[in-house]
């Protein structure tokens, strides 16, 4: 799952976006708003975190233009937590709204729920066969037993079990799960795909030639 | 109502008089009438001995007008106890009681009432008593529906005047309830309530529109202190955020001793603009309590700018920037520590907001008044920004999450600069540079 901060107090931004990476997020930043919606329409984002007091384009802009292009859940930020702010962010487009200051648990169980409701899903588990995907302990579970897999991992199964049924393109998959940060070359998927073919089976995930990859299933 | 009691008192009296003027005179010509004509043709009986009866002709009967307009009534007995009856009138009524001493009758006579008849019984000296009566219910009756009437009139006079003063009494009071009523709402709380007047003409009119001014300062002085607590709270979200954000993201998992060090520092630093944010607040409260200067010292006002230029030679330097000073010696009177603080901030303001390896020009004159002048090349400041650059949280970049400036400096050193009899404006062209002038009288007043 990829990630947009847009927030400009450094401290902040820093910290969100450290604990999401911790959360095996891909996370990109931005410090204004019109930084933040260039990024929000350039890239594919399952989430953008964005902050209402911004310099050159305040959220409400932001949002308001990103709109008319795109419907990434977004989650607004704002430290002026009025009953007003709150129905206008709602209204103008908003999936969800938090106050500063915010506790990260809430803001991390928010951003999983608009994810998932936005991937029409609504339980907080998939199953996969034997396997289980626990998407709020962010973990993959065969039985009781925790299967080791590495964040990427974690996140290209995450990105197929919730469109499962669906062939991803690769190219889908690249915007999903890597972010501006990423500079090595172990954003190649080919590489994970076979690795969790090697720990899950080999059937675990299908490869439509030309297409991209998918997870078998009936999409939920 | 006097003048109805009086009037009525009047009228009986006077109604009574023709009453008993008209009783007395039939009296007495129906004593005449008798003597004059004997009965049955006899002669004259001699005076002192009563007739053996009187037989009343009709025509003497006409004299006395029984069936007429005034219908009186007559009776004529012998005057000693057990005396016949000699005569009684058509409309007489049965009884004729005599007094019980027929001597107690005086010579001109005697008036009673006997139920609704006023009676006049005379004695004359054939030994005979003569009643003349006359039925005066109607009369009585008029007469008391005539002081009802007064009374009645009377009454609706003193009802009505009651009511009448007690009206204009209100009337004229009202205003006064209106205001009490006003004031005391909005003592409980509603500021928004105002005095209704539509005279302003008369004292009370006038008194309401000053009231309703008064009103209008304190509701906007509520406002701006609510005003004032809500935006100091909502400033200290960002670093408390900044807090909660950076101690949670450090504890979410094992980290490097370097790691808690970086996060430690960063929750110092928020810690100290957290406290520069609570000083500068309760600076502001001070100032806004009116509380007075603390000291009237002379100030040597180069020695003390010079003394902040040092303080802030690492980040003149960090930014390269170019000092010109022009520095006339100047004393005045004043708050060393909070002057030293305006100075502080001018000086700091226009360090921070300029371009690196620009300028700060600072200039210092004290004829007639002193005036010090901060003047930088930075960013500046826009149009639209100048008026409000002096209020309080503004900041000139409205979204600086930068919890290191309270949004507060200038603020304060307005108000400082104002309870010195001074004042402080400011001066820019946004891209070019600001400047910032700050007057003092030289000696206070």
């Amino acid at each position: 799952m990829r990630i947009l901060i847009v927030e400009d107090q450094p401290d902040l931004q820093r910290n969100m976006a450290r604990a999401l990476r911790e959360e095996l997020y891909a996370v990109d930043t931005a410090s204004d708003g019109e930084e933040g919606l260039y990024k929000a329409e350039a890239y594919a984002y399952d989430g953008i975190i964005l902050d209402v007091m911004l310099p050159r384009l305040d959220g409400w802009e932001v949002l308001q233009r990103l709109r008319k292009t795109k419907s990434t859940p977004v989650l607004m930020l704002t430290a002026r937590d009025s009953l007003e702010d709150r129905v206008r962010g709602l209204d103008e487009g908003a999936d969800d709204y938090l106050g500063k200051p915010f506790e990260l648990a809430e803001l991390f169980a928010r951003l999983r729920a608009l994810i998932r409701r936005s991937a029409g899903v609504s339980a907080t588990t998939l199953d996969l066969g034997e396997l289980v995907l626990d998407m709020k302990k962010r973990t993959l579970l065969r039985g009781k037993q925790e299967v080791p897999v590495t964040a990427r991992e974690y996140n290209l199964i995450e990105f197929l079990a919730l469109h499962r049924g669906e062939v991803v393109s690769r190219m889908r998959l690249y915007e999903h799960l890597f972010d501006e940060e990423d500079a090595s070359y172990s954003n190649l998927l080919d590489v994970h795909v076979s690795r969790i073919r090697r720990k899950l089976g080999k059937d675990f995930i299908l490869t439509a030639r030309g297409h991209g990859y998918s997870i078998p299933g009936e999409h939920v | 109502m006097a003048l109805g009691g009086f009037s009525y008192a009047l009228q009986r009296a006077n109604r009574l008089q023709a009453i008993d003027a008209g009783l007395h005179s039939r009296s007495t010509q129906l004593a005449g009438t008798l003597y004059r004509r004997p009965l049955g043709g006899r002669p004259e009986a001699s005076p002192g001995t009563a007739p053996a009866a009187i037989p009343m002709v009709p025509r003497m009967a006409a004299l006395f007008d029984e069936a007429g307009p005034v219908p009186h009534y007559y009776l004529v007995r012998e005057a000693r106890p057990g005396g016949r009856l000699l005569y009684r009138s058509r409309t007489a009524p049965d009884l004729f009681e005599l007094p019980p001493d027929a001597d107690a009758i005086p010579g001109e006579g005697l008036m009673r009432i006997r139920g609704e008849s006023r009676e006049l019984l005379q004695v004359n000296r054939g030994g005979l008593v003569f009643l003349v009566g006359r039925n005066i219910s109607p009369e009585l009756a008029e007469v008391r529906r005539q002081a009802g009437r007064l009374l009645l009139g009377g009454a609706g006079v003193l009802l009505g005047g009651l009511f009448a003063s007690g009206w204009v009494a209100r009337r004229s009071l009202k205003p006064i309830a209106d205001i009490s009523e006003a004031a005391k709402r909005i003592a409980g709380g509603d500021m928004a309530e105002r005095i209704q007047t539509s005279e302003s003409r008369t004292e009370l009119g006038q008194l309401a529109e000053v009231l309703n001014h008064s009103f209008d300062e304190l509701a906007n002085a509520y406002q701006r202190q609510s005003q004032f607590t809500s935006d100091a709270a909502h400033e200290l979200r960002t670093p408390i955020s900044i807090l909660l954000t950076e101690t949670q993201s450090t504890l979410h998992q094992p980290r490097s001793a370097e790691e808690y060090r970086e996060s430690l520092e960063v929750c110092l630093e928020t810690a100290r603009s957290m406290r520069e944010l609570t000083d500068g607040l309760l600076a502001v409260a001070r100032l806004d309590a009116g509380m007075a200067l603390n000291r009237r010292d002379r100030v040597d006002l180069v020695a003390l700018v010079e003394a902040c230029l040092e303080k802030l030679e690492p980040k003149i330097t960090g930014r390269s920037l170019e000092v010109k000073r022009a520095l006339n010696p100047v004393v005045c009177q004043g708050d060393p520590v909070q002057l030293e603080q305006v100075v502080t901030n001018l000086l700091n303001n226009a360090v921070s907001y300029n371009r690196d390896g620009g300028e700060l020009v600072v200039s210092l004159r004290g004829e007639g008044g002193v005036v010090l002048e901060v003047a930088d090349t930075g960013i500046g400041i826009s149009a639209e920004d100048l008026p409000q650059v002096f209020d309080r949280f503004y900041r000139a970049d409205k979204a600086r999450g930068d919890a290191g400036h309270s949004g507060l400096g200038l603020a304060i050193s307005r108000q400082i600069v104002e309870a010195h009899g001074g004042d402080l404006t400011a001066q820019s062209t946004p891209g070019e540079g600001s400047v910032f002038t700050l007057r003092l009288p030289l000696e206070r007043a």
